[in-house]
């Protein structure tokens, strides 16, 4: 899975691009012509192993890391909210 | 999930590869066993759940056949996506890069006239061809992947130089992973036919995990002889036997009950399935005890009753106890059958409850993973119930075990984490709750008729003799359990 060192020799050609703005039906932010909202795919277990950066970049230096480790509740969560944020951006998922 | 049956190979999409040092029992970096069926079971429950699909083989095939038919942005992290057929205008983002929070992620100023945008790096896969003057990424990535540390100008010069006409057998078997179609019809049906029985199954299923999901479609579509499982890793002591094994008769149940309703359609009768598991920096496998169909309903019977007796007996605790009350009165029986020294009844407080006067050794993690090994087999067991049975179901046995383990909770109330459980505990008396414990482990152990292990399947000729070389050992053992509980 994935190809070693391909994303940073091919980094310098993406483009950053506006997919979506919290103002619903905004015109200025809209890529397209017409004011379609971006839709969105995401690759289930990338979005996962996101979910569980994002939760503990921001823990305290562990005694024993297993002790630390995201609770499953908390993984939840934080998926539902990680799309609710993707979605307050009037994107399509 | 990669779909082959190279056992490395079932573990690249493991979600965390730990470190293992050799001479300790330290991990380097601990997991999170059930990441991504804990996902599953949050977008289950939500709005998402109609935009969700699990899917066979690798997620980024299907991720790019969606945006090639129907259009759309990916966010991925895997590299793939470069060389996937995305489209004329396909267009991927990683996720990694995204600012995302699961946080709160600051409402929206009403009053402001600033947009907050969301702005992403998006690869265009055949805009950045054209820039570089190629006609696709793939013979880039292809050379990417031959050669390590070859430079963008060095692989551009070596791609417009090649004279092949792209038919060297490397570069075609390379293709073959992200050209083959991801959406068989079969498969296609089979994946619409699973979310329909599980939805018409009226518990909280609503997906299949992954691996469960693998295992099953192997058993329908399959051409060759065996069916391979990985396991996912826990966090136990790998210096000791893989916590798996403590609940290898519940997976052996739960296999043999998928290969009972796939008799009449099974590609290959006689099928067997393996079980590879992470032991330390090696790969475990072990073949799966298949049950024939009376002794399928014999452990469904089983099951049933220790269920019942469990509740009767701890009706004074809450309901949602009963999965870990099980799940450690099972580990407690493998100690016993194995004839190893089963844990204290300090080490099974702590594990009840997740409090500890001291610091947690090895012992308490790896009885924990067992307990986890345990309720996850339960969870298998749930998932291939509910999958397997219909309504009009032949086995009433079978029927009212799938109908109890409706009951069985998501990840988040199942496998607490330590806090959680220490909240959830705080005011029961878990001293009554183990002396109620050893009382039926007790009795068990003074009765030779039970034979609580699928390790030896039962033959006509040796069985007399096991039992009574068991009942043996385990009156023995008996004078432990008091001393230990």
């Amino acid at each position: 899975m994935g190809i070693k060192g391909l994303s940073s020799a091919l980094s310098p050609y993406a483009v950053s691009t506006v997919v979506g703005c919290r103002k619903t039906g905004c015109g200025k932010c809209s890529s397209h012509d017409q004011y379609e909202s971006t839709k969105i795919i995401i690759d289930g277990p990338a979005f996962a192993y996101y979910i569980y950066d994002k939760l503990i970049v921001n823990r305290p230096q562990p005694v024993n890391a297993i002790d630390t480790l995201p609770s499953y509740s908390e993984i939840g969560e934080g998926a539902l909210a990680i799309l609710g944020e993707l979605e307050s951006y009037n994107v399509t998922m | 999930m990669r779909h082959n049956d190279d056992p490395k190979a079932l573990f690249q999409n493991t979600v965390l590869t730990s470190g293992y040092s050799s001479t300790t029992n330290c991990r380097e970096l601990p997991v999170v066993s059930f990441l991504v069926p804990a996902v599953l079971d949050s977008l289950s429950g939500s709005k998402y759940a109609a935009v969700t699909r699990v899917v066979f083989g690798e997620a980024d095939a299907y991720c790019a056949e969606e945006a090639r038919r129907n259009g759309g942005l990916i966010l991925t992290n895997d590299s793939d996506l470069f060389v996937h057929d995305l489209g004329s205008d396909g267009a991927f983002a990683f996720l990694s890069r995204a600012a995302l929070s699961p946080m709160e992620g600051g409402g929206v100023d009403e009053g402001s006239k600033a947009c907050s945008t969301l702005e992403l790096s998006i690869f265009r896969p055949n805009e950045i061809a054209k820039r570089l003057g190629l006609i696709s990424l793939r013979r880039l990535a292809f050379l990417y992947q031959e050669s390590g540390g070859i430079t963008l100008s060095e692989a551009i010069a070596q791609v417009k130089n090649l004279s092949d006409d792209g038919k060297s057998p490397l570069y075609l078997e390379f293709l073959e992973e992200f050209t083959a179609e991801p959406c068989i019809p079969e498969l296609q049906a089979f994946q619409d036919f699973s979310r329909d029985r599980l939805r018409s199954s009226g518990g909280l299923v609503s997906f299949l995990d992954p691996r469960i999901s693998e295992f099953v479609l192997q058993l329908v579509s399959k051409q060759e002889e065996t069916a391979n499982i990985s396991l996912p890793i826990l966090n136990d002591d790998t210096t000791r036997s893989s916590a798996w094994l403590v609940s290898a008769s519940e997976r052996s149940f739960a296999y043999s009950a998928a290969i009972c309703f796939y008799q009449d359609t099974l590609k290959v009768p006689n099928i067997v399935a393996m079980e590879y598991t992470r032991k330390g920096p090696r790969i475990v496998k072990q073949q799966v005890v298949f049950l024939n169909n009376p002794q399928l309903l014999n452990y469904g019977t089983l099951l049933l009753a220790q269920f019942r007796q469990l509740t009767n007996t701890f009706s004074e605790f809450p309901g949602r106890l009963l999965w870990r009350i099980y799940a450690l009165a099972q580990t407690y029986r493998w100690y016993l059958n194995t004839g190893k020294l089963p844990p204290s009844r300090h080490a099974m407080t702590r594990v009840m409850t997740a409090v500890a006067t001291e610091k947690w050794q090895w012992e308490d993690y790896h009885l924990s993973a067992q307990i986890q090994a345990v309720l996850y087999s339960l969870r298998i067991i749930q998932q291939i119930l509910a999958y397997t049975l219909s309504n009009e179901i032949s086995s009433d046995i079978l029927f009212r075990l799938a109908v109890k383990l409706r009951d069985l909770p998501q990840l988040a109330q199942l496998i607490p984490s330590r806090s959680e459980l220490a909240a959830q505990t705080e005011d029961l008396d878990i001293e009554q709750l183990l002396d109620l414990l050893a009382n039926i482990l007790q009795i068990e152990a003074t009765s030779p008729a039970l034979d609580h292990s699928l390790t030896n399947p039962p033959s006509t000729e040796t069985r007399p003799a096991k039992k009574r070389k068991k009942a043996k050992k385990e009156a023995n053992l008996a004078q432990r359990v008091p001393e230990n509980m």
